[in-house]
Order: C-alpha cells, then sequence, then structure tokens
C-alpha cells in the first residue's frame, strides 16, 4: 500500500507537466497546426520559471512569465508556419533545436545551481484522508490545480462554445471558416499562442513542481512523447489525460522498480519511448477524427 | 502542374531570355533572402553574447583560429565535416520523396556500437579485414535502425518524424545500459567501452592532422547517388516523391521504397558511428552521437538536397561545429551557441522554403553539354 500511494503520488506530479503541454499541443493541433516545437516552448518556460524564481522575484511571477515567454516564443511558429506559410514541421524542429541550446547556453554561462523553493501545498480537507488515492489527488501543489481547472476549461470550450467550435472547423476545413466571415489564420495564431503559454506553463510545472531545480536538457523529449499523447488520445481531453497519466505512471514505477529489482534503469527509460511507438501504431487502428489539414 | 518537379522542362522554360530572367530572379531572391537571415543570425548571436557579457569579437576571433588558424585546426573542421556529409547523402534520396528521417543519433550510437563490438572481437586481424567487416556492419546496423520507422510507416501509416525520433531515445538508452553492463570497459568504473584496437581505426588522410580517409568514402557517395539518380530504381523514386497515387497505378511496392529509403539514410549514420568510435574516439560513449546529432539533415536541407550544396554545407557546418568547440577554449563561451545557430539556419530555411520543403525553387536547368537533346 505505500509503495502504490508513492508511485501513485509521484506519476501525478510527474503528469502534471505533460498534461499541461498536451492541453495546448490539443488546441494548436485542432486548429490544424502540427506543433512540433512544443518541447521548445516547455523548455522557455522552464527555464524563465527557473530565472525568475532565482532572481528573487515569488511564485507568482515565475508562472505567470513562464506563460509569457513561452507565448513569446511560440509566436515564432505562428509567424513562421501561419503568416509566412513555411513548412509547420520543420519551422518546429527549428525551435525544438533552438530554444534547449538558448535555454543550456544562457543557464551554463550564468551557472546558477540554486534550488527553487519549495511551493505550498494546497490540501483538500476531507477527501485527503481517502486511503491510497487521496494524498496523490487531493494534496498538490498549485500546477496541480491549474492543471484540473484548464483540462474543464479546455473541456468546455470545445464542447459548449462556438470559439471551440470555430477552431475545430479550421483544421478540418479552413475554407468554410473562411467563408463563415472568420480568418483561419488568426484562428490558427490564436491557438498557437494559447499551445505556447500552456505549454510553458508545463515547463515550469516541471522546474518548480517536479524537480525543484533547473538542468540543462530539462525536458528530455517529453515534448514529443506530448505529442503522441494527443494522438492517441484522439484530440479530445479525456484521451490527453489518460495519456499523460500513462505515461507518468511508467516514469514513476521506472525509480521504483529499478530500486526493488535488477532490470537496469537504463532500459526502463526507454520504456515511455517503447509504449509511445505502441501507442502510434495502436492509434492507427482507431477511427479517425484526426483535423483533416493536419500534416501527419 | 508537372508529373515531376525537376527534371521536366516545361515549354514556358524554353526560351533562353524569359529562361535567364527567371534565374536571375530566383538567384537574387535566394541571395536576398540568405543575407537577411544571416544578418538576423549574427544580430541574435551578438545581443545573446553582450547579454552574457562576451566580448562578439574576441568570440569570433577564437572561433575563426579554431576553424581555419591552423593546419591541423582545418584537419579538425574535415574530422566534423565527414559526419555531416555522409549522413546528408545519405539522406537526399528519403528527403526528395518526402520522408524526414530525424534518427541519426540513433543510427549512429548503433552504428558505433556494432563496430565496436566487432572491432573488439577482431582483435589483431588485418587491418583491411577490420576495416571492411566494421564498415558494413555498421551500415547494416544504422540501416537496420532506420527501416524500423519506414516499416511502421510503410504497415501502419505511422509518422515517421516521431517514430525516429522515439528510436533514438531507445537505442541511446540501450547503448547506456550495455555500456554500465555488459559492455563496460575493464578502466574505469564509467559508462565507456575498452579501448577499440588501433588496427581497426581508418588512416590519416592529411599527415599531422586527425583527418581521415573517412572523408573519401563519404565522398563516394556522390557518384552513387548520381548513379542512383539516373538508374531505374532512381527515375522511380522521383515518381514516388513527386506523386505517390501515381506510383500505386504503377503497381509500384510502396512499403519496399519506403523501407528502402528509410534504410539507406541510415546508412550514412551508422558509418558515421563506425568512424567516430574507431578513428576518432577510440572508445564507444553513451554520447557517440552527440558531435553530429541532427546536423547531417541540416546540411542536406541547406545543400538544397544536391550532392555539391552538401559537400559546401557540410564544410561550412563542420566549421561552425568545430568553432563552437573553440570558443569554449578561447573566450569562455559555451559550445550550446551552435545549437542556437542551427536553429536559426532551420528557421530561416523552412520559412524560405514555404510548405513543401523538399521542393526546390524552380530554377530551370541549362542543359548539360552531352546530353543535348534533338531538336
Amino acid at each position: 500500500m505505500e509503495t502504490f500511494e508513492a508511485v501513485m503520488s509521484s506519476a501525478v506530479r510527474l503528469m502534471v507537466p505533460l498534461l499541461l503541454a498536451a492541453l495546448g499541443e490539443l488546441i494548436s493541433e485542432r486548429a490544424g497546426v502540427m506543433n512540433i516545437g512544443l518541447e521548445g516552448f516547455m523548455t522557455a518556460g522552464a527555464f524563465t520559471a527557473f530565472a525568475v524564481i532565482v532572481g528573487g522575484w515569488g511564485v507568482l511571477p515565475a508562472i505567470l512569465m513562464a506563460a509569457v515567454v513561452a507565448a513569446l516564443v511560440s509566436s515564432i511558429m505562428a509567424v513562421g508556419a501561419v503568416w509566412l506559410r513555411g513548412n509547420a514541421i520543420l519551422v518546429g524542429f527549428a525551435l525544438f533545436v533552438m530554444v534547449p541550446g538558448l535555454a543550456n547556453f544562457l543557464y551554463v554561462q550564468k551557472n546558477n545551481q540554486d534550488a527553487t523553493p519549495k511551493l505550498h501545498i494546497f490540501t483538500v480537507p476531507v477527501l485527503e484522508k481517502i486511503p491510497g488515492i487521496g494524498k496523490a489527488l487531493f494534496s498538490e501543489n498549485v500546477f496541480y490545480w491549474i492543471a484540473l481547472v484548464l483540462c474543464v476549461v479546455v473541456y468546455l470550450l470545445f464542447s459548449r462554445t462556438q470559439a471551440g467550435l470555430t477552431i475545430t472547423a479550421t483544421g478540418h476545413e479552413p475554407e468554410t471558416v473562411r467563408k463563415r466571415g472568420k480568418d483561419p489564420r488568426v484562428v490558427q495564431t490564436l491557438a498557437v499562442l494559447a499551445c505556447g503559454a500552456l505549454a510553458g506553463l508545463g515547463g515550469a510545472s516541471l522546474t518548480l513542481g517536479a524537480v525543484g531545480s533547473y538542468q540543462p536538457n530539462i525536458v528530455d523529449g517529453r515534448g514529443l512523447i506530448v505529442i503522441a499523447i494527443v494522438i492517441l488520445g484522439r484530440w479530445t481531453v479525456p484521451g490527453a489525460i489518460a495519456g499523460a497519466f500513462l505515461i507518468a505512471l511508467l516514469d514513476a514505477m521506472k525509480l521504483r522498480v529499478s530500486q526493488d529489482s535488477d532490470i537496469p534503469i537504463q532500459l526502463l527509460g526507454a520504456l515511455p519511448w517503447i509504449v509511445v511507438i505502441l501507442m502510434l501504431v495502436a492509434s492507427t487502428r482507431m477511427r479517425s477524427s484526426a483535423p483533416r489539414t493536419l500534416t501527419q | 502542374m508537372t508529373l515531376l518537379q525537376s527534371g521536366v522542362e516545361t515549354p514556358e522554360n524554353d526560351s533562353p531570355q524569359r529562361d535567364r530572367a527567371a534565374v536571375t530572379h530566383a538567384l537574387l531572391w535566394r541571395a536576398a533572402a540568405i543575407l537577411g537571415a544571416a544578418t538576423a543570425g549574427i544580430l541574435v548571436l551578438v545581443v545573446v553574447l553582450e547579454a552574457v557579457s562576451v566580448d562578439p569579437v574576441l568570440a569570433w576571433d577564437s572561433m575563426w583560429n579554431s576553424t581555419f588558424g591552423t593546419w591541423r585546426n582545418f584537419g579538425e573542421t574535415l574530422v566534423r565535416a565527414t559526419p555531416l556529409l555522409l549522413v546528408a547523402l545519405t539522406l537526399i534520396p528519403s528527403l526528395r520523396a518526402g520522408l524526414y528521417n530525424i534518427g541519426a543519433p540513433g543510427q549512429i550510437a548503433a552504428g558505433g556500437f556494432v563496430a565496436t563490438a566487432l572491432a573488439l572481437q577482431l582483435g589483431d586481424q588485418p587491418r583491411m579485414v577490420s576495416i571492411v567487416i566494421c564498415g558494413f556492419a555498421a551500415a547494416a546496423a544504422g540501416a537496420l535502425v532506420a527501416a524500423f520507422p519506414g516499416y511502421l510507416k510503410a504497415q501502419f501509416g505511422v509518422n515517421e518524424i516521431i517514430t525516429t525520433l522515439a528510436m533514438n531515445f531507445i537505442v541511446i538508452s540501450a547503448i547506456g545500459w550495455l555500456l554500465n553492463g555488459p559492455f563496460k570497459g575493464s578502466y574505469a568504473n564509467l559508462p565507456q567501452s575498452d579501448l577499440v584496437p588501433d588496427n581497426a581505426a581508418l588512416p590519416v588522410l592529411i599527415p599531422d592532422t586527425r583527418a581521415h580517409y573517412g572523408l573519401l568514402i563519404a565522398l563516394a557517395f556522390v557518384p552513387l547517388l548520381w548513379a542512383l539518380d539516373r538508374s531505374r530504381t532512381g527515375y522511380r523514386l522521383r515518381v514516388f516523391g513527386a506523386n505517390p497515387q501515381l506510383t500505386r497505378q504503377a503497381r509500384i511496392s510502396r512499403r519496399r521504397y519506403l523501407v528502402g529509403l528509410m534504410a539507406f539514410g541510415g546508412v550514412g549514420a551508422g558509418l558515421s558511428g563506425w568512424m567516430q568510435v574507431v578513428t576518432i574516439d577510440h572508445r564507444l560513449y553513451t554520447t557517440v552521437a552527440d558531435p553530429i546529432g541532427y546536423a547531417g539533415l541540416f546540411v542536406a536541407l541547406l545543400g538544397g538536397l544536391t550532392w555539391f550544396g552538401c559537400i559546401i554545407a557540410a564544410f561550412l557546418l563542420g566549421a561552425l561545429l568545430h568553432g563552437g568547440d573553440g570558443l569554449q577554449v578561447g573566450a569562455n563561451v559555451s559550445p550550446e551557441i551552435v545549437q542556437v545557430v542551427l536553429g536559426l539556419i532551420l528557421l530561416a530555411y523552412a520559412i524560405q522554403r514555404g510548405r513543401s520543403a523538399t521542393k526546390e525553387i524552380r530554377i530551370p536547368k541549362r542543359r548539360s553539354p552531352w546530353k543535348r537533346s534533338k531538336r
């Protein structure tokens, strides 16, 4: 039981960055923009949050700045892929290489290895006492609650609002959107910016929440995993939650299993990637709800 | 819309005047784009360097010295350029068909590992035997690692970008495990293999440098590509790249070409992994792919998917990468800045090239003198 509790709580903690970024990628892909640059946005958020908090500005500015800076980075994506009609995958790949390089460069150059302050844990009074999952689900830091709220918001956005419908329509049939008097490029730009901000929050939750410090290549391919999560989640919010939790659970078990058994940790490190490939293979067998203009 | 994007001359390009005007126009645009991108890139770099209080002039000086300053440094530039050229040249066919193989690091690591294992096994065999066996095995290993995403794409339609990237992580974790377990060297408690015997190494090409015969192996792919371009397979590949629908109607197996193209892309990466281990590093490290990384893909793209462009781009990027190492020593700037430069270059390229990354800008071809068409 104790092991289960520990694995659950670290799984939930590791899920939060993936989930936040997945929500962003979901919006962007629904609008028809494949965002390989997610890794870059997350790194931008992670590094900014670290820099602001080490600069002594406090937690709230750190979170906000992470979202803002990542949105700025994603505006490169918006300008390059949407307005200048560049190849979205290559623009994303450029950001995938460039932003982590820049963050690593600045980090190594400044060489500040401070740990970030511990975040305040918000607890729901009674539910916290549920054995097994109570601590994991109802006693978490601020990012978890932000992610929960945003999940509901994004779900409602797509199921209940005109705006969500417009985004989905842009991904499927930009021509129709144009005929209805809305510019698909504006919709896509806003979607990419939202993606950037959410991925930035995800990055911030990685440094401030899950890891507690910054290190070079902190995102470590999570941006790509998130893209696979969104594809397997069939571009829906519940799917994204399930996928993010699955990957996070594997990540959490990795540490446990390698402590308790002889399976070497390096091999377990490959496990999420194997699951990603299996997920992608499995997803091709499902009913396709992929945004039609998405280049896959 | 012509059947093939390149190689077919459409009637409007036939008149010489329009030819010249179109060429000048295209070249001017291209030059302007490159100049603009270069200026923007340099500005960004200067700002970044100033932000961490490094003198950009000093940085430039140390970069220049470490790339072209001495004969030995020039050799180092060639050492860096060789794997880039190899990877880029073998990636050309798959990129022309619109397949993005971003799995170079994994394929390099696989090639490096197989080469190490065989070189250690072979021990004191004659040099030629050792080189040939290790080289072919490494190429096969790289091709195998690359063929798997190709198979997944052919069979299930899985996006090859994500699977090749995932393969990188999988292969490198596997190598990490091997180097911590069965393949750990006896020298120290570090994740590295035993020393590879000297007779597995490629001989030095230019005396007093580390530039090795791998450069010639890389250049040997140029005539190979040339021949491929003119063969039936090459023709089918062009059709495949230009119009997959037509390929299906012509009963050309899509699956075979997908897997074959991806595998061919892995050959160069596997070979560069082999060269890196036996000639440069002499041990297998988990970081075997780090000096090359994704830069091979950049070289192929920047070289406009032509062999000549790739040679130039490989040389320039090799200089840039080695210069990045020089920055660390000379100006105390960490070499990560080179990644920023690479990203900027790719960004400029992606925007300039437009939606179809693999289509070339249509500069009408001059007719080659030995293939004058009958009029």
